[in-house]
């Protein structure tokens, strides 16, 4: 009898227990700080920080190793990446800056996982490479030989950092056009960067062999998203003629080309 | 028995967690209570005539003037450090403060209570709160200055600005009366914010959008709900942020500590311009359209947004905690608080550019 009121109360205890964990998942407040967090953290200690040991040893890599690079395809490639890389380098600051004002939405449930684990893999990929270029430059102290031959040991670590990356920021656009709070850094025009951006980069994985789509992206995203370019997305909401080409272009509406085409080199008013 | 004893007592507490939450909605304030605290609000400046008469303060009329008697008069002076903020930050503040609860008072209290909605009545809830918040700040200001003055009576003698005589006592008077006087002000400002909320929640705005013709006094009503809308940016910073948490002053110069004081001064800058632009100026308001209405509310609603980050923005970087703890040193700061470098630059965006973009196209369309 003691043995079965035992188990009857360590059932129910089981059963409180489970049940309490339920309704404490159900309605704690849900934030974003993991992946404002994530995203901080890869910016400012991690490889999308221009100052990292990372982002310099690979782009003076990079730097050195194009001149040496015989094939045109493969010149062009390590540009692409190269431009990318840095393009995302001046978007991840941007987005650094305000995601940590934002709400979690549906959209973040959906994507923010799959923009960390991309971070995650981009960051390894951007260590491994360092960590190889750093070796085999002392060992062969630098050599042009060392260096022309290096790249096809380097080419996979520079290729999943960039698809990686490009992954990443791909949802992230997505993420920040839905979770930022602030209707000045984070509207029409904003969404309609990100989309662009977002193409270009397409665009830039599908043609990685040939030279120029990757400083489309770079001198595209420089012309938005830098620090000196702040104002034209802070004026952004005043500005009645930016929001009509905003609008002309997102809508397609007779001669919207000319106007993107103006919207590219920077000119959205 | 047992079985029987367990089924009452369950019964018992499922009855009154229903009862409770049944109960919950119940206990509104009535608009009678509200009027009855705003009277004893009005007692308390009337029985102080001494501390609040009326005057002037950077251009503004007002009967909230705070004056401190003959002695410590020569010491209020922009000249003497840790005085001159009392009358340019503080007591401006509290004078634009008041001067919207007391110009809206009156609409507040005759709402017709058999009219009003569920979103007004919590609104007024949080209203009566503040109200008798304030006026329990208002009493233990009225102490420390009666402290503050009864010092410089008895112990301290004139000192001339300029000259630096530095006395740890009357500092340390001056300090704890300028944070009973900065509570002042900051409940003083929340009172000025809930009773915004409340005008908000009649919806009297949404018919300056909708009924025509409108009139200049239609846009008085809304330049005077920006204006209010506005003020929680200054205070909260300067006063609640800065001056009643620490003697910043006193904190150990940095590249950080310089471009706080940067930005505080930048701030000052703002708060003259508001001042100027919203308290003072003599400029005539147009009569604006139900559209302009709806653009400048729209504006406006956004502004707001942008203001709540910068709210968070302030509590995110923790100055207190920046300058006691870690002695104004972010990078040592950083370790602890990883975001704290994004909250500043927040700051620094919204003081020196989203406010006075706002404020620019606000002031370009309703003069």
């Amino acid at each position: 009898m003691k043995r079965k009121w035992f188990i009857v109360i360590l059932i129910l205890a089981i059963v409180a227990v489970v049940l309490t964990i339920v309704f404490i998942n159900l309605f704690r407040e849900r934030d974003t700080r993991s992946l404002a967090n994530n995203i901080n953290s890869v910016v400012v200690e991690g490889y999308l920080n221009d100052e990292s040991d990372e982002y310099r040893t690979i782009n003076e890599y990079l730097d050195t190793i194009y001149p040496l690079i015989g094939s045109q395809e493969e010149r062009a490639e390590i540009q692409n990446m190269q431009n990318t890389y840095k393009a995302y380098v001046v978007y991840g600051e941007f987005v650094n800056k305000q995601f940590v004002f934002s709400t979690y939405t549906n959209v973040y449930r959906e994507k923010s996982r799959n923009v960390s684990r991309n971070f995650s893999r981009a960051q390894n990929s951007a260590n491994s490479l360092e960590n190889y270029i750093e070796e085999n430059r002392d060992v062969t102290s630098g050599s042009d030989f060392w260096t022309a031959n290096s790249w096809a040991n380097c080419k996979q670590y520079m290729q999943d950092l960039f698809t990686y990356t490009v992954n990443a920021f791909d949802n992230l656009g997505d993420i920040y056009t839905s979770c930022v709070t602030s209707p000045t850094m984070n509207n029409d025009l904003t969404a309609l960067v990100f989309e662009t951006a977002k193409a270009l980069a397409d665009d830039t994985v599908q043609n990685v062999t040939t030279a120029g789509h990757g400083a489309s992206l770079l001198n595209f995203v420089n012309n938005y998203l830098t620090p000196e370019q702040e104002d034209v997305i802070l004026e952004y909401i005043y500005n009645t003629t930016a929001q009509g080409n905003v609008k002309i272009i997102t809508e397609q509406t007779e001669g919207w080309e000319e106007i993107y085409n103006r919207f590219l080199a920077g000119a959205i008013a | 028995m047992k079985l029987k004893k367990i089924m009452a007592g369950l019964g018992i507490g499922c009855f009154s967690v229903l009862a409770l939450v049944g109960l919950g909605g119940c206990g509104d304030v009535s608009l009678s209570t509200i009027t009855q605290n705003f009277a004893e609000l009005e007692t308390v400046f009337q029985d102080n005539p001494s501390v609040f008469s009326h005057g002037t303060i950077d251009g503004m009329e007002s009967d909230y003037v705070i004056s401190y008697g003959t002695k410590i008069d020569s010491f209020v002076d922009a000249d003497v450090e840790g005085f001159g903020e009392l009358e340019e930050i503080y007591n401006a503040t509290l004078v634009i403060a008041s001067d919207y609860v007391d110009s809206n008072k009156h609409y507040v209290t005759n709402l017709h209570e058999s009219d009003l909605s569920s979103g007004t009545r919590r609104q007024l809830n949080i209203l009566n709160s503040s109200i008798t918040t304030y006026r329990d700040s208002i009493e233990d200001f009225l102490v420390e200055r009666t402290n503050f003055i009864t010092y410089f009576d008895n112990f301290e003698t004139p000192i001339l600005p300029g000259e630096s005589k530095p006395s740890i006592v009357r500092d340390a008077y001056l300090r704890r009366f300028k944070r009973s006087y900065g509570a002042m002000v900051a409940n003083s400002v929340q009172l000025c914010s809930d009773m915004a909320e409340v005008i908000e929640s009649t919806e009297i705005l949404n018919l300056l959008e909708t009924t025509s013709p409108t009139t200049v006094a239609d846009t008085e009503v809304v330049k005077e709900y920006i204006r209010a809308k506005m003020l929680p940016i200054f205070s909260e910073f300067q006063i609640t942020e800065i001056e009643n948490k620490m003697n910043w002053a006193g904190q150990t110069q940095t590249a950080t500590k310089t471009r706080i004081d940067t930005l505080l001064q930048n701030l000052q800058t703002a708060f003259e311009s508001y001042k100027k632009d919203f308290v003072t100026s003599t400029a005539s308001l147009q009569v604006l359209t139900n559209q302009q209405i709806t653009e400048v509310f729209n504006m406006t609603s956004k502004f707001i947004l942008d203001t709540e980050d910068y709210m968070d923005a302030l509590i995110g970087l923790n100055i207190e905690r920046l300058a006691v703890s870690f002695d104004c040193d972010m990078e040592r700061y950083l370790n602890s608080n990883n975001m704290a470098e994004i909250y500043l630059e927040k700051l620094e965006q919204f003081v020196t550019k989203i406010l006075p973009n706002f404020e620019n196209q606000v002031v370009e369309m309703i003069y």
